[in-house]
């Protein structure tokens, strides 16, 4: 009884200590005090019922009920006879505040004021919890079970909020747990009675430790194996919060995170396909390209996004856009583009021409202040119809002669290029750059050297040999590649020659399908360099050679288009493009969607295209590729540690086994843990012939291994017992085959898992005390 | 028996070590053609005897507690003497008396029947208890006190004890501390249907025991005795007899636990088994063979163990299941 009471106090107090985990994404603390009042109140009812000795399947009725009670009480006394009788009038009401509560959860954003409401919602959640905790822990006896509940509770604040839990009210939490297992295991072990000692055991007091020492190490090692090895083989659980810890560099106040699918895009930027992703309708002549992410980050392998940072309230409808960075001189020329999206295509990014300036978009969207991408972080959008309006990009010649030094507002970032990048790339930008004078003269010598027809367009690109760094791979030798490796080579070495550049994924213009609309499909995706000038803003070049031995609908700006010398070219319509030196339309959007332009494929492509799915991936060098070489070979050795362990102790025994007497103990022991490895019973009670005679009648031994059991038990019992020790044979000879011998005859399952998971490092389970030999001072013998 | 399969070569170094295995298995022999499928039997009845201790057979009526103990006697040439108790036998009648001698004008002592090497007391519990602690104190301390005077009693000296179950008709239970004084108590139990057919045949002529000749000598019993001395009982089997003997004291199922003189038959009659087995050192399983004959009889049933029909060997033979054995450091 005392147990059983004990039991549910401590049930009780540990859902209480859980409870401290919900602070964070409720404000106000008035919320509190109904959860605790449910939980005690169904563990007060829980005490009461099982003293009155009720039939335990309606003890968690009856403490549902005097929940209820304790809720009507509180929440709506008005309405309820007495002040607390749940009658249907008060039920209705209370289910009328419940629904409110509710909906104020899918409302607003944490932390969520603590109305009575919520406190109700909550209140409601933490009282049924009470019963199926108290129903788990005391009626069931299953109180290890209690950490679905628990864990259920913790998982609120870490789905929730960016934050998780807080390592204080997790720690209370674990504390509750840990409790509620120790009484449990006390009331088991009193009603079992006083354990009997081993008195003379035996094992070496340091062994033991050690034994306790490597099981507990093998089991932390196989929690943090399974913790790292499950998110990755599950990618919808590849959250970036691990990631997140590598990079702290953007982290900001009102920073949005958000994961974009540049792994389905990479996908697509080798796509033939004719699928519509869009349709749009525009006034310009020569629409631009349509851009969706600007990847600004290179690792030395691939182009990723940094974090995103934004401001606002999630509402773009009819909002202007921060103004884009580094233009001077903002023309007065406006583009009106109507977008709308294919049903199968989902955007979590808008596609748009560069630079947008207002937006008319419904639902969540947010716009970074320094790239101008719009993206959302609820599902991603589909087919979804938006309006925007683009500046004419085209730059000022007189800016673009003057060269002028990038400003302050610049990050630093779009010049950085890091260290493992081959030394020959910046002397191949040098030497292709020599003689120009500005840094357009340097872009325009850049963009040439890709176009003139040293380069091949290919969407199958020749596989890059081991070892290789593809991008110098791609330069030097091959020169075989599509949009990506143009464009993320260009965008390299733009950087190398000092001029700030990033690449522009998205799509080209498409094709027209009648008087100003356009039809984009996607075949039409796209990369290409983006590079800054001060003055003029960031101007799209185009290194990808274009028309029907290229990217089809690739369009070259007239800025970049060496045969015209101003920005104020002609437009050209933008449909079936050019080669390398097509002429472009400024102000049309263009589109071709591409990806974070690296080199051809590179080697663990797989890995780096998570890594740069992630939103705000690690900037530095290494990227998320590094996490993964170290994860699986850590995630594998904490599987094999309980093997080496074993080994490990084997080792030990056989090499601290000096004299015959050691080693027949040795190998008796030997003899005891693979036993306990394989499942069989071994009991300290039986002697060595004992055992030897029960393994020999259970076991379809050969007969080397039978005469090895019987040459192992008759030494360890002269090593035990006679004057001196009788050794025949060789005990580590004998030990391995008795062990094979037990080990076929186990079967092959019984035999993986007792190299895998030795049960022996586990401390030997204590034998049942039982009645004869419990306790009781009995009056002296005669 | 199976041990005796496994015996350990090296029990078969010391010469004296064969002479024993021999005289005894020829005892055993010997007993057997009177006492048919009872090898466990007869090998603690020889124990017993080469450990000095005393035995208690107790079976219902019939089985060949008698049989048992004539045979024993036949096997060894040596003096064999039996009492029947009835309840009118006084202690003199086991002791012996003086005797006034008129020619010589004094007191001669007449040696009762327990001067000889192995005593036989038939249905010891049909007589009144002065008179058992009469043979009781002789059987403790090998030697007997009339008038004053102390003889001392020739080895080896044995007693066989026979009792039927306390509760049959007509019997004085033998108190704890009188039961405490034998080394074992074993029971004959029924014989198999085919050990009882071969009897029908064996038996319908003539006794066996009357052809049983003697195979061994009191000399040869106290060479035997010697040698079982000199059995090697390691620490930890001392100490796992300790262990045996506290277990029962601490038990719940147990108002009486044994006592240290149950230690010492119990290491005694280890040491005498070992020998039988051929073995120079007593090894846990020959407690375990003889926890329950060595240790059962003296102990009481807590009230509690009586209501659930747990007999004290029941008791003695779970303890005996679940006690770990000392294992070396």
């Amino acid at each position: 009884m005392i147990a059983k009471a004990a039991l549910t106090l401590v049930t009780a107090a540990a859902l209480l200590l859980a409870l401290p985990a919900l602070a964070p994404v409720i404000a106000g603390d008035t919320w509190w005090g109904p959860s605790a009042a449910a939980v005690a109140a169904c563990a007060l009812a829980g005490l009461g019922l099982r003293a009155a000795r009720l039939t335990v399947v309606l003890i968690p009725l009856a403490q549902a009920a005097v929940v209820l009670c304790v809720l009507t009480g509180t929440f709506v006394p008005y309405a309820a006879p007495l002040g607390f009788v749940p009658s249907p009038a008060a039920l209705g009401e209370l289910l009328a505040v419940f629904a409110e509560g509710r909906m104020q959860i899918g409302a607003e954003t944490t932390p969520i004021p603590a109305t009575p409401a919520l406190a109700l919602v909550i209140a409601t959640a933490m009282g049924v919890l009470a019963v199926v905790a108290d129903f788990l822990a005391v009626t069931a006896r299953a109180a290890a079970v209690m950490a679905l509940p628990l864990a259920g509770l913790l998982l609120v604040p870490l789905l929730v909020d960016d934050r998780g839990v807080d390592a204080l009210a997790f720690a209370c939490a674990a504390v509750g747990y840990v409790v509620l297992l120790a009484v449990d295991g006390w009331v088991r072990g009193s009603g079992w009675g006083v354990p009997v000692r081993a008195a003379h055991d035996t094992a070496a007091p340091v062994l033991g430790g050690l034994q306790h020492i490597a099981a507990t190490a093998g089991v932390a090692a196989a929690a943090v194996a399974l913790a790292l090895l499950v998110p990755a083989a599950v990618p919808g659980l590849s959250s970036n919060s691990l990631y997140a810890l590598a990079d702290g560099s953007r982290l900001g106040g009102e920073t949005i995170t958000t994961t974009h699918p540049l792994v389905s895009l990479r996908r697509d930027l080798t796509s033939t396909s004719d699928r519509p992703v869009l349709t749009y309708r525009t006034d310009a002549a020569q629409p631009d390209y349509l851009r969706m992410y600007s990847l600004d980050s290179f690792d030395g392998q691939n182009w990723t996004m940094s974090r995103l940072r934004a401001q606002g309230d999630g509402d773009l409808n009819d909002e202007m856009l921060p103004s884009p960075p580094g233009q001077s001189h903002i023309s007065s020329e406006r583009t009106t583009t109507r977008i709308t999206l294919a049903d199968h295509f989902e955007a979590d990014f808008l596609p748009m021409p560069y630079p947008p300036r207002r937006l008319s978009v419904a639902g969540e969207w947010y716009a970074d202040d320094a790239t101008l991408m719009v993206f959302t972080t609820q599902a991603p959008a589909r087919g979804e119809s938006y309006e925007v309006t683009t500046l004419v990009n085209e730059p000022d010649p007189d800016v673009l002669a003057a060269d002028l030094e990038p400003g302050d507002e610049l990050d630093e970032r779009y010049l950085e290029v890091p260290g493992e990048v081959d030394e020959s790339t910046r002397r191949l930008a040098e030497s292709i750059t020599a003689g120009a004078d500005t840094a357009y003269e340097r872009a325009m010598a850049l963009q040439e050297w890709f176009t003139d027809g040293r380069f091949t367009y290919d969407l199958t690109p020749p596989s890059v040999p081991a070892g290789e760094d593809p991008l110098t791979h791609f330069l030097f030798e091959s020169r075989v590649g599509y949009c990506e490796q143009f464009a993320g080579a260009m965008a390299l070495l733009a950087r190398q020659a000092d001029i700030p550049a990033r690449v522009g994924i998205g799509y080209t213009a498409g094709t027209r399908t009648g008087e100003g609309t356009w039809e984009v499909t996607e075949s039409d995706a796209h990369a290409w360099p983006e590079l800054y000038f001060q003055g003029a803003g960031w101007l799209r070049f185009e290194p990808t050679p274009a028309s029907a031995g290229g990217q089809g609908t690739a369009t070259v700006p007239d800025y970049a288009d060496g045969l015209s010398s101003g920005p104020q070219d002609q437009q050209a319509p933008g449909s079936e493009g050019l080669q390398e030196d097509g002429r472009p339309a400024p102000s049309a959007p263009a589109g071709a969607p591409q990806q974070p332009a690296e080199e051809s494929e590179t080697p663990g492509t797989a890995e780096e295209e998570d890594q740069g799915g992630l939103a705000g991936g690690p900037r530095d060098g290494g990227g998320p590729g590094w996490w993964w070489a170290a994860l699986i070979p850590a995630a594998l050795v904490g599987a094999v540690l309980p093997a080496l362990a074993r080994l490990l102790v084997r080792r030990v025994r056989w090499v601290r086994a000096g004299s015959p007497a050691k080693r027949a103990h040795a190998a008796w022991r030997e003899l005891r843990d693979d036993c306990r490895d394989l499942d069989l019973a071994w009991s300290p009670a039986e002697s060595p012939r004992a055992v030897a005679r029960r393994l020999e009648a259970d076991h379809a031994l050969d007969a080397p291994a039978r005469e090895g059991l019987w040459r192992l038990a008759m030494a360890e019992e002269s090593a035990r017992y006679a004057p001196e020790i009788v050794q025949e044979g060789s005990a580590s000879a004998d030990s391995r085959r008795v062990r094979a011998a037990l080990r076929a005859s186990r079967g092959r399952r019984s035999a993986l898992r007792a190299s895998v998971l030795p049960a022996s490092l586990l401390p030997a389970p204590q034998l049942p005390p039982d009645s004869p030999l419990s306790r009781r001072p009995g009056p002296a013998a005669g | 028996m199976s041990l005796g399969t496994r015996q350990n070569t090296q029990g078969d170094g010391l010469p004296d070590g064969d002479g024993v295995i021999a005289v005894a298995e020829r005892i055993r022999e010997a007993i057997q053609t009177v006492i048919e499928g009872k090898p466990d039997v007869v090998r603690i009845a020889l124990t017993v005897l080469l450990a000095e201790g005393h035995l208690l057979i107790e079976d219902i009526p019939g089985v060949g507690k008698t049989m048992l103990a004539k045979a024993l006697g036949r096997a060894i040439d040596c003096s064999v003497q039996r009492v029947q108790f009835t309840p009118d036998l006084l202690p003199a009648d086991i002791t012996g008396v003086s005797v006034y001698h008129q020619d010589r004008r004094e007191f001669e002592f007449n040696p009762g029947p327990v001067f000889a090497n192995i005593v036989l007391g038939d249905e010891i519990n049909r007589a009144s208890p002065k008179t058992q602690s009469a043979l009781l104190e002789c059987m403790e301390e090998m030697q007997v006190s009339v008038d004053g005077e102390t003889r001392p009693l020739e080895r080896p000296f044995m007693v066989v004890a026979t009792q039927n179950p306390a509760d049959m008709e007509g019997t004085y239970p033998l108190p704890e501390a009188q039961r405490d004084r034998f080394m074992a108590r074993i029971a004959v139990g029924y014989p198999t249907p085919q050990a009882e057919l071969d009897m029908i045949d064996s038996h319908s002529a003539e006794s066996p025991l009357d052809r049983l000749e003697p195979v061994a000598s009191a000399a040869d019993v106290r060479t035997m005795v010697d040698h079982v001395k000199t059995i090697h009982v390691a620490p930890g089997v001392r100490r796992y007899a300790v262990d045996l003997v506290t277990a029962t004291r601490s038990s719940a199922a147990l108002r009486l636990g044994a006592s240290p003189r149950a230690t010492i038959h119990l290491v005694r009659a280890a040491r005498a088994y070992a020998a039988l087995e051929g073995r120079h050192y007593v090894v846990p399983d020959d407690l375990q063979a003889l926890a329950v004959p060595v240790l059962a009889h003296r102990l009481l049933p807590s009230p509690e163990a009586r209501m659930e029909r747990r007999a004290p060997e029941q008791v003695v033979s779970e303890i005996v299941a679940r006690l770990p054995i000392p294992s070396p450091r």
